[in-house]
């Protein structure tokens, strides 16, 4: 394993003349790139139907990016940040292809077993993910502060501990919110799939 | 709906969920007040809260295993109140990396109360439990009131493995022993019968893994504290193996604890752990019971990264738990007082016995550790009782002997010599090829082990003064050297060791003062650490010191001083200084023979080592003479089949191929073989040295073929036995790849060669003796298939080196120069060719007289060199004046004699002195013929040059029928 830091990527973290979307910016496309890297390997060693887990993938990343070294947590935050939004890419490009390739089998039906969601290697259903993502953009707009939540647990893999001190809330809020966002996001995904349904059933 | 509402319903959802089911609905009824709208979003919210739940969205991979020791359990996983399978969850009752542990309520089939382990979610819930069923019988069997039972494994609704076993409300060992302030002996007493409970699960086959505080828990009975080991079976169900590619999710769970992990746990290689993994995690535990800390430093554990600790766990050697207490200092008064007694006393009652059972129990070697939890027990139980016990104090040359070893220094020394004697034609050379100090290498160590064996012997007179002195001996090693050398271990070992080793010798100082005796034992033991790392000089400094001392504190005859004498010898011997070591081994042997007999095995090794010395400065013949005695000492005795008797044959039998006795001395390896098998077993390694000594010997009289295969199977064994990495191994393969170039297989021959030069590199690094013999003999090798410009480099480098580090009295600098300049003249560098030749002649003949068979060989060399040059004038006495020495010296029929008579015959023939020219080739023809075969290529060119020179005396008759004799129609020139 390359243990190796890039410096630029800790001094990325740690700039503080740098703004925030500024360092949105200049951190997302290094860690897009390492994530894919690293899940793409992953995926091509690994037999079908392993399940390979988004966390994992990210704090992979993590450590080819900045190896042991110690970074302060608030600065680790912009690291998972900008992982959370890389990984969201990725499972969405992801999802598109495979339902690209998937196409001509018949309209799939949304599976509601979302835990597997970021299962890569087991993407039966892209539809799944593809409803998932489009829930996480509806919780972004109504509760943002609960989205944020999802993203550095569900995308990030961060404890709960660790999204408290990413996010400055407590622990506690940390948990009511993942169960709002859990709670809200499945019931929109049943909506979702309810009208789909209604919709092909006009057709 | 509004932003505010929403909001408020957010807010009443997340109070709702943590109210008990019952009364939920009056709660959220009474929070939503009337507004029927909020009060249905807040509903739909629960609902689909428990929907998730049930259908487990976003509960699987979310949390990954970054979760170590912070881990809390969610609001949303399992808590109190949840079912999981027959069992209710009441109260949690501890947690740690892996996940939480639960009081829980058994209702089915019988009603009990039960600790559940609820694991954290990231594992793969179904291979763990399939993991857990496949022990589960072994589990079954356990019963043992130190063990708590493990009832079942199954998966909760949200997927999490769990296990459900006997509750034990207890508290770990360590907190136990420190709040009830415990003694060492009640913490001893303690401890024995975790061994024993651990024990008993190892009859039953199964190994516990993870044995730590945490998973030792003492409960009071009837006010006597009972240990209980609680875990069994889980650690195996739910570790993962580790690999390469691990990710950072499995590795840290994988260092929850890495101040229990044995090192073969830390291997990477998945090397299967066995009982011996929990005797050493016992081990760890007994540390901190009784000093309050673990042998390895959990700051810097803690500190470092996956592979620096694993690194840590393989590699550093903790100090002893006196030691590591004398240096806690305010830690250790707190130790002390929650033992009721100061720190001083504390230290006094570990040092000695206890400090020797930890280390045995922690050996980084599990061969070295207790076999079992229950000799560790029964060790523990003998010190309390003040008896002696198995461990020992590790003997400084132990200690020692294994810091080397990790580092991999000499045990056997290739010393393939020179392929020069047949220099003579350019391109086909034939090689005599020498092996193998390992004779006097064993001889060295069994020196060694009398040294110390002697001690041992005296301790019955003078026990308590002996023992003091081995016992500051060890604490100067240990303190000194083996402390310092731990946290330094870096990739170079050569230097590494050297640092080490010189840091120890430089810090003697004249601390030793009063203790002459304790100087002399650790500059012995420095000078046998030197000495395995090819750093001559310096061992015999340090011996010189030691012989000095041992002499005037000892005497001359006391056998500790002979003993000295016999090893300082053996590096005298190694630095080519023969005179001076022949005198000392002449007294050693004098004085031996008076204090032991003339039959004893301590007087016969030392001549054992004269006979070495013999060999290698030339007299082989008395060589010869001295290990046939030897070897008639031991069967006068009724020892010949003895370990030492045997040794002695194998000895005598390598001395007997030195002097081309091939016959006698493939009949006594060949019988010896079988002997050591049967003794020592097969793959001991001294039938494995016999082996190897055969298979050079079959090489040696030109029986390649069966020489590789032998070599091969030798190898193979080696392997298995001593290691791919072992010294042994790689010069077998270098041995082997003498065969292969002899066979013509180049390839398989470079392969070895480079290979034998990597690994001695690695091993030794690049300046060893060892090291440069392989550059030597690879060089040797490109040289002889006229790959020069490979060849260069390697013998310009091995000759520099060596010339530094030997001096020009070296056997080995001369060989050097010598092959250096054959290379050179191979290339008709002649100007650059010459001085290094008759350079290496005049060294040879100074050092080791003008017979030997260096001399002879640089001679033939020389004279070789003219010829080529046509400067027969000169060429044709040297030659002359090699072949007469060759003949005083070599046996009838050596083929070294043949192949000069070829080059004597040629240069006659091209000087047209045929008359001359014919006897020679003739005497060339019937050694060449004897030992190649009538059809090589080498016979037919000496028949060739026969007919050639009786033709031109116009005997045509003789001529004719030597034609005959060819297998082909003779080609002209």
């Amino acid at each position: 394993m390359d243990q190796d830091p890039r410096p630029d990527v800790t001094l990325l973290l740690t700039d503080a003349s740098l703004d925030a979307d500024e360092r949105a910016n200049r951190l997302l496309p290094i860690v897009y790139d390492q994530l894919r890297a690293t899940a793409q390997k992953v995926m091509a060693s690994e037999s079908p139907g392993h399940t390979l887990q988004a966390t994992a993938l990210v704090h992979e990343a993590y450590l080819k990016l900045l190896g042991n070294r110690e970074v302060p947590w608030q600065n680790q935050a912009h690291f998972y940040g900008a992982a959370a939004e890389a990984m969201r890419r990725i499972l969405l490009d992801h999802a598109r292809t495979r339902k690209r390739v998937k196409r001509g089998g018949g309209k799939a039906k949304i599976s509601l077993e979302l835990a597997g969601v970021a299962d890569l290697a087991k993407d039966d259903e892209p539809e799944a993910i593809l409803a998932f993502d489009d829930a996480f953009g509806r919780l972004e707009s109504e509760s943002p502060d609960a989205a944020a939540v999802v993203r550095l647990r569900f995308y990030a893999g961060l404890t709960v501990p660790q999204t408290a001190q990413a996010l400055g809330i407590s622990a506690r809020t940390v948990d009511r919110q993942w169960a709002f966002a859990r709670a809200w996001m499945l019931r929109e995904i049943k909506r979702a799939s309810q009208n789909e349904t209604a919709d092909e059933d006009h057709e | 709906m509004t932003e505010p509402q929403r909001r408020k319903a957010e807010e009443i959802f997340a109070e709702a969920i943590d109210v008990p089911r019952p009364e939920r609905d009056a709660f959220v009824a009474e929070k939503c007040a009337g507004d029927p709208k909020l009060e249905r979003e807040v509903y739909e919210l629960l609902e689909s809260h428990d929907d998730a739940s049930k259908e487990g969205f976003l509960s699987g991979p979310t949390l990954g295993g970054v979760e170590s020791l912070e881990s809390q359990p969610s609001a949303l996983d399992e808590g109190p109140g949840s079912s999981v399978g027959s069992y209710k969850l009441l109260e949690q009752i501890g947690e740690g990396g892996f996940g939480v542990v639960y009081m829980a309520e058994q209702s089915e089939p019988i009603n009990r109360r039960v600790a559940i382990k609820l694991i954290k979610v990231g594992m793969d819930t179904k291979q763990v439990i399939a993991r857990f069923e496949a022990e589960r019988q072994a589990l079954a069997l356990m019963d043992h009131p130190g063990i708590a039972r493990v009832f079942d494994a199954g998966s909760t609704p949200s997927g999490r493995p769990y296990f459900a076993m006997e509750l034990v409300r207890g508290v770990p060992i360590t907190e136990y022993c420190d709040s009830a302030r415990l003694g060492t002996r009640e913490r001893l007493s303690l401890f024995a019968g975790v061994c024993r409970a651990v024990h008993h699960a190892h009859q039953k086959g199964v190994i516990h893994r993870d044995i730590k505080p945490s998973n030792v828990l003492v409960t009071l009975h009837d006010g006597v504290p009972v240990p209980k080991v609680i875990d069994f079976g889980i650690a195996k169900a739910t570790s993962a193996r580790l690999t390469e590619r691990t990710l950072f999710t499995e590795f840290r769970q994988f260092v929850g604890t890495p101040e229990y992990m044995s090192p073969e746990q830390a291997e990477m290689s998945g090397l299967d752990v066995d009982t011996r993994t929990d005797v050493y995690s016992l081990g760890v535990l007994l540390y901190e019971l009784l000093t309050g800390t673990t042998p390895l430093d959990p700051r810097q554990l803690r500190e470092a990264g996956l592979a620096e600790i694993l690194r840590i766990v393989r590699e550093v050697e903790p100090p002893r738990p006196s030691t590591r207490l004398s240096t806690l200092g305010d830690a250790a008064t707190t130790a002390a007082a929650s033992r009721g007694i100061d720190a001083g006393r504390l230290v006094r009652s570990l040092r000695g016995e206890l400090d020797w059972i930890i280390m045995m129990a922690l050996e980084k070697d599990r061969a070295r550790r207790y076999d079992s939890a229950s000799a560790l027990a029964e060790d523990l139980e003998r010190a309390m009782r003040d008896e002696p016990v198995r461990a020992g104090p590790p003997s400084a040359a132990y200690r020692l002997n294994k810091f080397v070893r990790r580092n991999r220094a000499a045990v056997f020394v290739t010393s393939a010599l020179l392929a020069m004697l047949v220099a003579g034609t350019a391109g086909t050379t034939i090689g005599l090829v020498r092996s193998n100090r390992a004779e006097a290498v064993a001889m060295a160590e069994a020196l060694r082990a009398s040294d110390a064996s002697a001690l041992a012997a005296e301790r019955a007179s003078e026990a308590e003064r002996q023992a003091a002195i081995a016992e500051a001996v060890n604490e100067f090693l240990n303190r000194d050297l083996l402390s310092h050398a731990s946290p330094e271990l870096t990739p170079d070992p050569n230097v590494t060791v050297r640092t080490v080793l010189d840091r120890a010798r430089d810090s003697i100082g004249g601390r030793f003062a009063d203790q002459p005796l304790v100087e002399a034992g650790v500059r012995n033991t420095l000078g046998s650490t030197y000495s395995a790392l090819g750093l001559y000089e310096t061992a015999r400094e340090q011996y010189e010191r030691a012989l000095e001392l041992r002499r005037r504190e000892l005497g001359e005859e006391h056998e500790d001083t002979v003993a000295t004498s016999g090893t300082l010898a053996g590096v005298l011997l190694e630095l080519g200084e023969y005179e001076r070591a022949r005198e000392m081994y002449a007294e050693a042997i004098r004085r031996s023979t008076v204090l032991h007999g003339p039959l004893d095995v301590t007087t016969l090794r030392l001549r054992q080592g004269l006979a070495q010395l013999e060999e290698r400065s030339g007299d082989r013949a008395d060589s010869v003479t001295i290990l046939r005695e030897v070897v008639d000492a031991y069967e006068s005795t009724g020892l010949s089949a003895s370990n030492d008797g045997l040794g002695a044959r194998n000895s005598l039998a390598f001395s007997l191929d030195r002097m081309s006795q091939f016959d006698e001395a493939i009949e006594i390896f060949e019988a010896v073989l079988p002997e050591r098998e049967a003794l020592l077993g097969p793959d001991h390694p001294d039938t494995l040295v016999t082996m190897g000594n055969l298979a050079l010997t079959l090489n040696n009289v030109g029986r390649f073929e069966e020489a590789a295969t032998l070599f091969d199977r030798t190898i193979a064994r080696s392997r298995r036995v001593l290691g791919p990495d072992h010294d042994y191994t790689i010069m077998l393969e270098g041995n082997l790849a003498l065969s292969y170039q002899f066979l013509g297989r180049n390839d398989d021959a470079e392969i070895r060669f480079v290979r034998s030069l990597e690994a001695y590199e690695d091993i030794f690094g690049s300046d060893h003796p060892t090291t440069l013999h392989a550059a030597h003999n690879l060089g040797s090798f490109y040289a002889s298939i006229g790959r020069f410009e490979d060849a260069e480099p390697l013998l310009v480098r091995a000759l520099e080196r060596r010339r530094e580090l030997l001096g020009e009295d070296s056997f080995d600098t001369q060989a050097s120069m010598g092959i250096l300049g054959r290379l050179y003249f191979q290339q008709q560098r002649f100007d650059e060719a010459e001085p290094l030749i008759t350079d290496a002649l005049r060294l040879a003949r100074e050092s080791l007289g003008p017979d030997h068979e260096a001399a002879l060989a640089f001679m033939n060399m020389l004279a070789s060199m003219y010829a080529a040059q046509q400067r027969y004038d000169e060429a044709i006495p040297l030659y002359r004046e090699t072949i007469a020495a060759l003949k005083r010296v070599m046996p009838e029929g050596f083929v070294g004699t043949g192949v000069t008579c070829f080059g004597l015959a040629r240069a006659l023939s091209a000087s047209e002195r045929w008359e001359e020219a014919e006897p020679v080739w003739l005497e060339a023809h019937e050694i060449l013929s004897a030992t190649f075969g009538p059809e090589h290529p080498r016979t037919i060119a000496t028949i060739d040059g026969l007919i050639r020179s009786l033709e031109s005396q116009g005997k045509e008759a003789e001529a004719g029928e030597w034609r005959s004799r060819l297998p082909v129609p003779a080609s002209e020139g």
